[in-house]
């Protein structure tokens, strides 16, 4: 069968093309199959379906001038190694240095207390601490 | 920046050496003229009008991009529809990722179905006006399945041949042979039920 399909799209070598000819002249269902192929096959380059765009040209266009004058997007930072391992670094390290300064403010008193990491920079946090001795309690908030 | 070239009356080859040298209306002309095909192109392999225009657009965009690599070798056309073919053909891979269908697996089903199609002798579009069977023909590819309706594309209406589908889509010349018999029988069968609806 696969055969007969080859030799309507004429990729077939001049011996198989003629064993198929052969074929065709003696088989009827071969024949039919043969014909139904090259039906189709003319069909449909003769008769390809339009298809238009469903926007004007100035719509596309302008769409697409956009596209043309928009920066390319700069690579992500997927390539190296040392790249990735600082993507996950950088933020543990903060968190750690934010642990680091709570767990080393004196606690001799209870009440709250507030004070400021980072201050000066845009990204400055604030920590309020609140301890009972009594009650052996500490909380902390991080705004 | 315009040169006070005439764009409409300009060759494809004038327009894209105009667009090399950054006139975008010379680029805008080779769109205008080019455009409904490289969508057409688009639709017929993704069957999706917003992921057709997309692609159709990032072919534009990449075509914009590459200009000087096109050597003439091929028409301007023909240099862009590889293009959006190429597009469409990595959102398939895309999209074949996230299906639990995939591609190859349709091979084996094919192999079954493609002996039940009955052969029914005569043309299956005998008699059909030729907006009617262009119509037609759309509605039928609709129901080819991806895989099918790619290989049809590429081999019928780009002319490619089965090694060169092959190498393109990443599966085996007797895949390919299979898949396009299988599509061009199913669609045979498709345009016969569409032609008998009509005859009742």
């Amino acid at each position: 069968m696969l055969e007969i399909q080859s030799s309507v799209d004429g990729q077939l070598s001049s011996q198989r093309q003629e064993a198929v000819a052969r074929l065709l002249s003696s088989d009827m269902e071969a024949r039919q199959l043969h014909q139904q192929l090259t039906a189709v096959r003319e069909v449909l380059q003769r008769h390809e379906p339009v298809i238009r765009i469903p926007e004007t040209r100035e719509f596309y266009w302008s769409q697409l001038e956009r596209r043309l004058q928009a920066p390319k997007p700069a690579p992500a930072a997927t390539g190296s190694p040392s790249a990735l391992m600082w993507r996950w670094l950088a933020p543990m390290m903060g968190l750690s240095a934010v642990i680091a300064v709570i767990a080393l403010q004196p606690f001799t008193n209870s009440g709250a207390r507030s004070f400021q990491l980072g201050s000066g920079s845009p990204q400055a946090s604030t920590v309020t601490t609140f301890s009972s001795e009594a009650d052996g309690v500490t909380i902390h908030w991080i705004n | 920046m315009s040169l006070n070239h005439d764009y409409p009356t300009a060759a494809d080859e004038e327009l894209v050496g105009w667009s090399r040298l950054g006139e975008t209306e010379a680029f805008e002309e080779l769109v205008f003229r080019h455009r409904d095909k490289i969508y057409a192109r688009a639709m017929m392999m993704m069957r999706n009008e917003e992921e057709a225009l997309d692609l159709s657009q990032e072919a534009w965009v990449k075509a914009w991009q590459r200009l000087h690599q096109f050597q003439g070798d091929s028409s301007f056309a023909t240099w862009m529809t590889r293009i959006v073919i190429n597009l469409c053909l990595d959102q398939i891979r895309r999209q074949k990722k996230n299906r639990t269908e995939s591609i190859e697996q349709l091979e084996e089903e094919v192999g079954g179905v493609e002996s039940q199609l009955s052969i029914e002798p005569g043309n299956p579009t005998e008699g059909l006006e030729k907006d009617e069977l262009r119509r037609r023909i759309d509605e039928a590819m609709t129901k080819l399945t991806p895989a099918h309706r790619l290989v049809l594309v590429l081999h019928e209406y780009e002319g490619l041949e089965y090694k060169e589908i092959a190498k393109k889509v990443g599966i085996s010349i007797g895949t390919v042979m299979s898949r396009l018999f299988y599509a061009r029988r199913r669609l045979a069968t498709l345009l016969r039920g569409l032609q008998r609806e009509r005859d009742n």
